[in-house]
C-alpha cells in the first residue's frame, strides 16, 4: 500500500508540475495547437487518417487537440497524458522483468524517465503527437503486462526520490527557460490576440525592444496600431530596416499565411482573405483545420456566400468540439439568400497578385474598398520606400483632423509649405534642430535627435544607398 | 429484351425503407413531387448505376418506395418534420432508365479548390454499378508534387498519361505494366505538355503547352482568373517518342490550347484566341474562339479554319461527338471552372450553328466534361451544389444535339457531397477498372 501510495504521489505530482509548466509557459501554444487540429465525423476523414503511418496515434492526438482550443485545456490534457504514460509505462515494468538487473534497480525511475522525456519532446514540437505514440506504446506494454504475474515491487529508495525529483525539475526547468519554447509561446499569443482583434495585447507583446531580438513580429505590431490609429505615429520607434519587415509576405509559410488571411480580412478584401487560409490549410495534414474552417465561415459570411456558410458549418458540425456552435449557426443561416455579385462580369480590373502588398492595396481602392487600415498602410509602403512625391499626393487624398507624427516627418523631409499642410510647430522645431545639426555635420546630435523618427529610417536608407532622394541640405532651399 | 423488360415491369423490385423510425403513420396525399437534393426527378439513368439516395432539401426526414415499370423507376416519398402528427405523402416522380449502356467506370481527380499550394491530391476511379472508389495515384507518390491532367488512350483502362510535377517530374506514361516518365520539357520541341488529346489510333498524344498564371479579384463573384501568356500545340508520335511543334498551331500572336480530336482522328478541334498584353489588367478582353484543323499521316495539314465564337464569349474544352462538338462557353478567360456563368453548348459542325445544352446548365459553373467511349452519356464537372466545391453529373445523349436530364453522380448517403472538402477534377469515362499505380509511379521518383 505504501509502496502503491508512492507511485500515485509522484503520479499527482507529475500531473501538477506539467499542467503548471503548460499553463504558464504553453498556454497559448497549445490553443494554437488546437486550432490547426481537425478531427470529423466523416468517412474521407478517417480514409485520409488511416492512409497515414501510425494512423491510431494520429486520431488519438487529432481528438484531443481539437480541446486544446478551449484555454487551459491544453495543459490539462497534456499533463493527463504525461500521468498515463507513467502509470501504464510503470505498471508494465512492475509486472515484467529485463533480462538485464540494471533496468529492475531503475523501476519507477524509468516510467518517471519516460513520461519527462516525452513531456519535452512533445512541448518542443509543432503538435504534441509524439505524446500520443508514447501513450499507445505504453498501453500495448500495459495490456501485455496484464497477463504477467506481478513481481515483488522495489522499495522507493531515497536515492529513487531524488532521481525522480532531478527529472520532474530539470525537465519544468527546461521547458520554462527554453527560448524555442518561450519564443513560440510569444508567436502563439501574438497569434491569438491578432485572430481575437485584442489589438493592445498584441503591442504588449510585441514592443520596439522586443522587435530588436524578433523583428519578424512586427507586422503583427503595425496591423494593430492601423486599428489603434497610432500607425503613422509610432511605426519608426520600431527597428523596422527595411519594407519586406512591414508586411509578412511568404505566400507559401504557415504564418505568412496566418497574418495574411486576418489582414485581408480585416481591410474588407475577403476574397484574399479565402485565399490565404486555402494556402495556410496545405500545410496540415488534412488540409483543412478547425481553424480554416471557421475563417472560412467567417469570411464568406462577410462575402455575402451563405452557401458556402451553411456547407463549412455542416462539415463542422461533425466535429464533436464545434457541433453545438456550428448548429447554431446553421440555424441562423437556415435559407439566407447568398448575396453576391453576379457571375460573368467585372466591375472593375482590380486584382491582386501574389507577393506584391502595395499593389494589392491600390487595387482595394480600384475595387472601390475605403478601408482606412489599408490607406494607412499603403501611405507607409510609400514612406518605406522613400516615394516621398507619391506620398504627398495621396495624403492629400485624406481628410486628416491630426496629421501623425511620421507623415508630418515625411511631409517636411520632401520640403512642403509647413502652414498649408498644418504641420505641428513641435515637428517642424525637431526637424530645424536636426537640419542645423547635419549642416553642421555634427553627427551625434542628428542621431540623437531623429531616434525613432521617419528621418532616422530614411537616413539610414540613404546611407545604405537605397534612396536616392532624402533631405536637401542645400542653404538655398526654401526648408 | 424490352418485352421481357415490359412483362416485369410491374414487379415491384424494391422497397427501400429510409428513417423509418418515427415516421407517423398516417399520410395526406399531396400533389406535387416532393422538394429532394439532388435533383433526381426525370432524370435518366442507365442501367448499370448505383443505387440513387436523396434527402429532403428542407432538412425533414423522409422515407421512400421504389417501383419499377419498365424502363420507369417511380419513387414514392414520404416526409415529415419531427414531432408531426401526419406524414406527408408526395406525388411519385419518376426515374427514367435507358438501354444504352454506360462505361463501367469513370476517373477524376480529388483535390481541394484552392489557390496556389495543394496538399493531398488523388487521381481516383469509380465504379459507377457502385460506391466504390480507389486510388489510381496520389501526389504520395511525387514527394507531395501536382498530379493533373489524367487521359485515357480512348477510355482503355491500361493506357493512360498524366502529369506528375516537382522534382524529377514529367509526364508519366502507363502501358498496361510498362510505367515511364518522360520530361517532354527536355526533348523534341522543349515544351512542357499541358492539356492533352490522345489520338484515336493510340499513337500520337496532342498536349497544349501553357505558361499558365494566376491573379485574384477584389470580392467579385469570381475569386480567380487563371491565364496564359503563351500558348502552343505540340504533337508527341508515341511510337518514337519525338515531339514536335506543330507551327500552325503555334503562332505567337495567338494562344492556342485545349486540343481534342474527333472520332476518326482526322480533325483536331482547339481553342485559339489573340494574344493580348497585360492579361491580368485585360482578362476580361479574352476570348478563345473554336478552332479545327485537318491531321493526316501523322501531320497537320492546311490552315486551321475558325468555327466559333466572337468578342462576346470564349470557349473552352471542344469534345467531339456524332457531328457535334460540346464545349463550355464563358463571357471571356480560359478557366472555366472558376467562372459562374460557365455553361455547357453545342456546336453543330454540319450547320456550323452553336447553342446552350440548356437541360446540362445550372446557375452555376459547369465546366469540364468528356463523352463514353459509345457517345451516348456525358460526364461533367458542375458547381451548382455550392458553388466551389465541383460535383459529377451524368447525362444521356438522346442525338442531335439533344440531352436527357443529367444526375449528379450517387454516393451512399448524399451528405458526403457536402463533406467532402475535394473538387472532382477532370471526369472521363473509363472502359474498366484501372490498377492501383502509386508503388510503380513511386519508383519513378526515387
Amino acid at each position: 500500500m505504501m509502496k502503491n501510495r508512492g507511485k500515485y504521489i509522484i503520479a499527482a505530482l507529475l500531473f501538477a508540475v506539467v499542467f503548471c509548466i503548460g499553463a504558464l509557459f504553453q498556454r497559448y501554444t497549445a490553443i494554437i495547437q488546437g486550432q490547426n487540429s481537425l478531427f470529423l465525423f466523416t468517412g474521407d476523414y478517417f480514409r485520409e487518417t488511416f492512409a497515414t503511418s501510425w494512423p491510431l496515434s494520429h486520431l488519438l492526438e487529432s481528438f484531443f487537440v481539437q480541446f486544446y482550443e478551449i484555454p487551459m485545456v491544453g495543459p490539462l490534457l497534456t499533463a493527463l497524458i504525461v500521468t498515463l504514460i507513467f502509470l501504464l509505462y510503470n505498471f508494465f515494468s512492475q509486472r515484467i522483468s529485463s533480462p538485464f538487473p540494471i533496468v529492475e534497480v531503475f523501476q519507477i525511475v524509468d516510467a518517471v524517465a519516460l513520461s519527462c522525456f516525452s513531456w519535452i519532446y512533445a512541448s518542443m514540437a509543432e503538435t504534441p503527437l509524439i505524446l500520443f505514440k508514447i501513450l499507445l506504446i505504453s498501453l500495448g506494454l500495459a495490456i501485455v503486462a496484464l497477463f504477467a504475474k506481478k513481481k515483488e515491487a522495489a522499495k522507493l529508495k531515497i536515492w529513487k526520490i531524488a532521481v525522480i525529483a532531478l527529472f520532474v525539475t530539470g525537465s519544468a526547468l527546461f521547458i520554462s527557460i527554453s527560448k524555442d519554447i518561450r519564443s513560440d509561446e510569444t508567436t502563439a499569443k501574438v497569434r491569438y490576440a491578432t485572430y481575437k482583434g485584442d489589438w493592445n495585447k498584441v503591442l504588449d507583446n510585441v514592443t520596439p525592444q522586443s522587435s530588436i531580438d524578433r523583428p519578424e513580429m512586427m507586422p503583427y505590431a503595425f496591423l494593430a496600431m492601423g486599428f489603434t490609429g497610432e500607425l503613422g505615429d509610432r511605426l519608426f520607434t520600431y527597428p523596422i530596416k527595411n519594407i519586406e519587415e512591414f508586411d509578412m509576405e511568404g505566400l507559401h509559410t504557415v504564418e505568412g499565411n496566418y497574418f495574411n488571411s486576418l489582414l485581408n480580412y480585416y481591410m474588407g478584401n475577403h476574397n484574399e482573405a479565402i485565399h490565404h487560409i486555402f494556402q495556410y490549410s496545405c500545410h496540415f495534414p488534412h488540409g483543412m483545420t478547425h481553424f480554416s474552417l471557421s475563417q472560412l465561415i467567417r469570411y464568406n459570411n462577410s462575402l455575402g456566400n451563405y452557401t458556402m456558410v451553411r456547407k463549412y458549418a455542416q462539415i463542422l458540425s461533425r466535429s464533436p468540439r464545434y457541433s453545438s456552435s456550428a448548429r447554431k449557426l446553421l440555424k441562423r443561416f437556415e435559407g439566407a439568400q447568398d448575396s453576391l455579385p453576379p457571375a460573368g462580369h467585372l466591375s472593375s480590373s482590380a486584382h491582386t497578385t501574389t507577393n506584391n502588398p502595395p499593389h494589392d492595396l491600390i487595387q482595394l481602392s480600384l475595387a472601390g474598398i475605403n478601408s482606412r487600415i489599408a490607406q494607412e498602410r499603403f501611405l507607409c509602403y510609400l514612406m518605406l520606400q522613400g516615394s516621398l512625391e507619391y506620398f504627398v499626393e495621396a495624403f492629400k487624398i485624406f481628410k486628416w483632423e491630426r496629421i501623425p507624427r511620421h507623415y508630418e516627418e515625411a511631409l517636411l523631409l520632401i520640403g512642403v509649405n509647413p502652414d498649408e499642410f498644418g504641420i505641428s510647430a513641435g515637428s517642424q522645431r525637431l526637424f530645424n534642430v536636426i537640419t542645423s545639426a547635419m549642416m553642421q555635420l555634427d553627427m551625434p546630435t542628428v542621431d540623437r535627435m531623429a531616434k525613432g523618427t521617419y528621418w532616422e529610417y530614411h537616413f539610414y536608407k540613404q546611407k545604405e544607398g537605397a534612396f536616392e532622394s532624402g533631405l536637401d541640405l542645400d542653404p538655398d532651399s526654401k526648408l | 429484351m424490352r418485352l421481357i423488360k415490359h412483362i416485369t415491369g410491374i414487379t415491384l423490385i424494391a422497397i427501400l425503407l429510409h428513417s423509418c423510425s418515427g415516421a407517423p403513420s398516417e399520410r395526406i396525399p399531396n400533389d406535387s413531387y416532393p422538394d429532394i437534393i439532388p435533383d433526381y426527378i426525370g432524370v435518366t439513368i442507365p442501367e448499370k448505376i448505383a443505387k440513387l439516395t436523396f434527402e429532403m432539401t428542407d432538412g425533414s426526414n423522409c422515407r421512400y418506395e421504389m417501383e419499377r415499370d419498365g424502363d420507369t423507376l417511380w419513387y414514392t416519398v414520404t416526409s415529415w418534420r419531427k414531432g408531426d402528427k401526419m406524414a406527408t405523402l408526395h406525388k411519385p416522380f419518376p426515374v427514367y432508365i435507358s438501354a444504352d449502356p454506360i462505361d463501367p467506370y469513370i476517373a477524376y481527380r480529388l483535390i481541394e479548390p484552392g489557390y496556389e499550394s495543394w496538399h493531398n491530391i488523388v487521381i481516383a476511379q469509380r465504379e459507377l454499378a457502385s460506391y466504390k472508389e480507389s486510388r489510381i495515384v496520389s501526389n504520395r507518390a511525387n514527394d507531395m508534387g501536382c498530379v493533373n491532367c489524367h487521359t485515357f488512350d480512348s477510355g482503355n483502362p491500361q493506357r493512360m498519361l498524366f502529369h506528375a510535377r516537382g522534382k524529377g517530374g514529367g509526364t508519366v506514361f502507363i502501358d498496361e505494366d510498362q510505367v515511364r516518365i518522360i520530361n517532354l520539357a527536355q526533348v523534341g520541341a522543349q515544351r512542357q505538355g499541358t492539356y492533352p488529346a490522345w489520338h484515336p489510333s493510340g499513337r500520337y498524344v496532342v498536349f497544349s503547352s501553357n505558361s499558365t498564371f494566376q491573379c485574384f479579384t477584389v470580392n467579385e463573384f469570381q475569386p480567380i482568373e487563371v491565364y496564359d501568356t503563351a500558348s502552343d500545340i505540340i504533337l508527341m508520335d508515341l511510337q518514337t517518342d519525338s515531339v514536335m511543334l506543330v507551327p500552325q498551331l503555334s503562332l505567337e500572336s495567338r494562344l492556342e490550347t485545349f486540343p481534342a480530336w474527333s472520332e476518326d482522328g482526322s480533325t483536331l478541334y482547339f481553342c485559339s484566341a489573340e494574344a493580348i498584353e497585360n492579361v491580368a489588367n485585360n482578362r476580361g478582353k479574352v476570348h478563345y474562339r473554336l478552332m479545327s484543323a485537318r491531321f493526316e499521316d501523322g501531320q497537320f495539314v492546311g490552315e486551321p479554319e475558325e468555327l466559333f465564337g466572337d468578342d462576346s464569349c470564349s470557349v473552352s474544352f471542344p469534345r467531339y461527338n456524332d457531328g457535334y462538338v460540346l464545349f463550355t462557353h464563358t463571357a471571356f478567360g480560359t478557366f472555366p471552372i472558376w467562372h459562374g456563368e460557365a455553361d455547357l453548348w453545342m456546336y453543330d459542325v454540319e450547320s456550323k450553328e452553336a447553342f446552350p445544352a440548356e437541360i446540362l446548365n445550372s446557375e452555376k459553373a459547369e465546366s469540364y466534361h468528356s463523352w463514353s467511349s459509345n457517345g451516348k452519356w456525358v460526364i461533367f464537372g458542375s458547381r451548382r451544389l455550392d458553388g466551389r466545391y465541383t460535383r459529377v453529373y451524368i447525362a444521356h445523349y438522346k442525338g442531335n444535339g439533344e440531352f436527357d436530364k443529367p444526375f449528379l453522380l450517387p454516393q451512399k448517403n448524399f451528405k458526403h457531397n457536402t463533406l467532402r472538402l475535394k473538387s472532382y477534377n477532370i471526369p472521363e469515362f473509363i472502359k474498366g477498372e484501372v490498377k492501383d499505380y502509386e508503388k510503380a509511379v513511386s519508383k519513378l521518383f526515387k
